[in-house]
């Protein structure tokens, strides 16, 4: 009798063990991914300034209402150049499985009334406030229940749609950060990987170094620019273009890229805006390597060519001496970020092409989002 | 006394080595794939080159596939497999078609068949080393930037063979950080459409194996789709669409044949699994972009989805074949549903994939009535090579009055979600 006890024992000890293993392997840690739905959701690029504009996506992947807390954070230079970090939240409600979207700059009313096949017809998902020409800055999602606390359904997913300049197009996935099954009833948002997913300690960024010329433009549109003969300055490819005693001077078309960075330590609570510095080794297809470095204050676009490192030998200055270049970005101080690169390519004409990209993420880094209360 | 201890003992191990083995089943079913962080095997859903611009009304398109490898302290091989997707005319295998009105014959038409061929090549990658190439011209000897046997610590960027060439004791020479034995060749037929599978491989043992090193999951790779309008009766003459590629991790574990690598599965899995259900956000198409248009002369968009196979048999060149369900939701939660079979490549307007008058699709505005959409994209089916599905889209809009010129495209990623079910029969891809 007590050896059957006994083996019951260590049977039942045996299976509590399992339970735990297995236990252990499905709960992984939270993540974040550009291509996974999760609880909080940060869309580093949100541009209307006249000549862009943004249209925005959210999803509710998920079978159960979904109550959402949005941020537009304005990251436009004010006075001196320093970012008016100006926030502006607003509250979503989204059925299950619904997509919306609304316009940066017309933000979405909320009217059941709108006309089958209209630009506002849908299940209006809230008030969306618009947006005032000049702004650019970022856009941050974060899920909430019915107490106004945030909750982790993990089923945000977002997408951006970038306008302009003229009828050029860029769109990007929106980083999702999953949360944890231990979320705390509070407004401070821990980004620990136990909470939150943790931000990325490093991002990796392909590119063509700032200022080279595309070879597809060069070879198949517009590289060159006249000049001598009847139409000096005009957009060619060959100096029979150009007229009698005209030639085509090529290699007049550029490619530039322009990063995107938002702090992951965002304080919408107090307004204190977060200052980060960024670090840059660059590798070129011969390895070689350069570094660099520039400070983010809030919220910050700029053009990779600022810094000699990424920009090509073709530039004054540039350091980068071949077609293509790798960047791995990492934030030594001021904490983690999160970003995206969007590329131009212009030909001699001065017409361009746009697209954006999420950068790759490694590793994780702590931060912290601190929700402003309500009340 | 002593034998009731030992039964209560070996019963707690039985116990415990039962949840070690659930441990490894359910590590090895979650789907990781990824398109933005490294990983052990890239696939590139769409490359497209059309250097006359021969199926887009005049205006070529060309393809630049970046590959990097993110490796710090070794060198990686990629080894490539072009997919060509194209289709050719029965009459005249040489002549590629989009639909039998391109293969005229006699009075009539003859039939367009689908394809599916295969070339492989391999690449080597130094450490961190990014590298690019142009579908239409690849990169051949001569062309990669460190094609000497060594390079130099010091000073940088000098090739050499021996450590004098780098001035030792200051530098000494790193034999074997080289791009030789590398080859791109250009994608085989200009038009072309299919895609690009790469899988990361150690070079350092001989020969070669699928890496399942600790410093496997190092490759990155992007792809960007060029389109050069004629100017000036188009608007936006330089369409620049660019995505990630997408990205298998490797588990660490290598099991079963080296030319078999099981992507997901129970047990052994090689590599994590392709999504249960991939998500596709989207407008609808004929929806009215709400940005650059007047009423006059509105925009419209349209999108485009490419779906791949995970798995493939490159060594009995038999192609992947799932079947697609895709399940759409507008904005007001109205639910939809359709399916298609993906044949090794499947690319179309969103309006398209359930019927060939796009008005009528249940993924035109004109249906759903409102301008987003969500869908959601499960594979299903029993192919040997499995049911995985992995993909990216496309944005477009075209200029509704003005001879439907398009006037902006964007490609992005898909979003994935969930694993799948035990039991799920795990994808295959079988190397030559």
């Amino acid at each position: 009798m007590g050896t059957i006890q006994r083996t019951h024992a260590g049977w039942m000890l045996g299976a509590l063990g399992a339970c735990v293993l297995v236990a252990s392997a499905s709960y992984a840690q939270p993540q974040i991914a550009t291509e996974r739905p999760g609880s909080l959701l940060m869309f580093p690029k949100v541009v209307r300034d006249g000549t862009r504009d943004t249209v925005l996506q959210i999803t509710n992947t998920g079978n159960m209402p979904n109550h959402v807390r949005c941020f537009y954070l304005d990251g436009a230079p004010g006075f001196g150049g320093v970012p008016v970090w100006t926030v502006r939240d607003f509250e979503l409600d989204l059925t299950r499985q619904q997509p919306t979207h609304w316009r940066a700059s017309q933000g979405r009313k909320v009217d059941q009334k709108s006309d089958f096949g209209s630009e506002e017809a849908g299940l209006d998902p809230g008030l969306v406030p618009s947006l005032p020409v000049g702004f650019t800055g970022a856009l941050v999602c974060a899920e909430i229940g019915t107490d106004g606390f945030p909750v982790a359904l993990n089923a945000l997913k977002g997408e951006a749609t970038i306008e302009g300049p003229g009828v050029n197009e860029s769109k990007y996935n929106a980083l999702a950060l999953q949360g944890g099954t231990t979320i705390s009833d509070d407004n401070v948002l821990d980004l620990n990987g136990t909470e939150y997913a943790a931000c990325p300690a490093a991002s990796h960024l392909n590119f063509i170094p700032d200022g080279a010329n595309d070879p597809v433009i060069e070879e198949l549109g517009f590289d060159g620019i006249c000049t001598g003969g009847p139409t000096p300055g005009l957009p060619c490819f060959t100096s029979g273009q150009c007229g009698l005693g005209g030639s085509c001077t090529t290699g007049e078309t550029n490619v530039t890229t322009a990063l995107t960075v938002l702090p992951c330590n965002l304080d919408f609570q107090n307004g204190i805006p977060s200052r980060i510095t960024l670090q840059f080794e660059v590798h070129d297809e011969f390895e070689v390597m350069f570094s660099g470095s520039t400070q983010v204050d809030c919220w910050r676009s700029f053009n990779i060519g600022i810094l000699s490192s990424l920009r090509s030998n073709l530039q004054p200055f540039g350091a980068i001496t071949t077609q293509y270049a790798t960047a791995r970005i990492t934030s030594s101080s001021g904490g983690p970020f999160v970003a995206v690169a969007e590329s131009f390519h212009t030909d001699s004409a001065g017409n361009t092409g746009s697209a954006a990209v999420n950068l790759h993420m490694e590793g994780t880094s702590n931060a912290r989002v601190i929700l402003s209360d309500t009340f | 006394m002593v034998k009731t201890a030992r039964a209560a003992s070996m019963a707690a191990l039985v116990g415990l080595v039962a949840g070690a083995a659930l441990f490894g089943v359910v590590s090895s079913a979650r789907a990781v794939s990824t398109s933005d962080k490294p990983a052990a095997i890239l696939v590139w859903p769409k490359i497209v080159v059309d250097t006359l611009g021969q199926f887009n009304d005049g205006a070529p398109q060309e393809t630049l596939i970046q590959l990097s490898n993110t490796a710090t302290a070794n060198r990686k091989m990629a080894y490539c497999f072009y997919v060509n997707a194209n289709n050719h005319c029965q009459h005249n295998p040489a002549v590629v078609c989009e639909d039998a009105f391109d293969c005229p014959s006699g009075a009539g038409f003859s039939p367009c068949i689908p394809g599916w061929s295969e070339i492989d090549f391999q690449i080597l990658l130094t450490l961190d080393q990014p590298i690019a190439w142009y579908a239409s011209e690849g990169l051949q000897r001569g062309d990669f930037p460190i094609e000497g046997p060594g390079l130099c610590t010091t000073p940088p960027g000098r090739l050499c063979t021996r450590d004098q060439d780098c001035g030792f004791p200051s530098g000494r020479c790193q034999l074997g950080q080289t791009n030789l034995g590398s080859g791109i060749p250009p994608v085989p037929e200009d038009p072309f459409r299919g895609s690009l599978k790469c899988i990361q491989f150690d070079p350092d043992v001989n020969p070669a194996v699928p890496d399942q090193s600790p410093t496997t999951n190092s490759l990155k790779g992007e792809a960007t789709i060029m389109t050069i309008e004629e100017f000036p009766e188009s608007d936006d003459p330089v369409l620049i669409e660019k995505y990630n590629a997408v990205g298998l991790r490797a588990t660490g574990v290598s099991s079963g044949p080296l030319n078999e690598l099981q992507i997901g599965g129970d047990a052994g899995a090689e590599y994590f699994a392709c999504p249960n259900t991939l998500i596709l956000d989207h407008f609808f198409d004929f929806s009215v972009d709400p940005i650059s248009t007047t009423t006059t002369d509105p925009n419209i968009f349209f999108s485009d989805l490419t779906l791949v196979p995970c798995g493939d048999d490159f060594l009995r060149q038999i192609p992947g074949r799932v079947t697609a369900q895709f399940l759409v939701f507008n904005e007001f939660e109205q639910r939809f549903s359709t399916s298609r079979t993906v044949d090794c490549f499947y690319e179309s307007l969103l309006s398209n994939i359930d019927t060939s008058n796009n008005e009528r699709s249940i993924f035109s505005a004109l249906v759903s009535g409102t301008i987003a959409g969500q869908t959601r994209i499960r594979g299903v089916g029993s192919a040997a090579t499995g049911r995985g599905l992995l993909g990216v889209a496309r944005l477009g809009s075209i200029q509704l009055f003005d001879d439907g010129d398009q006037v902006g495209a964007a490609a992005y990623n898909l979003h994935q979600q969930g694993n799948p079910p035990p039991g799920t029969p795990p994808d295959v891809i079988v190397l030559p």
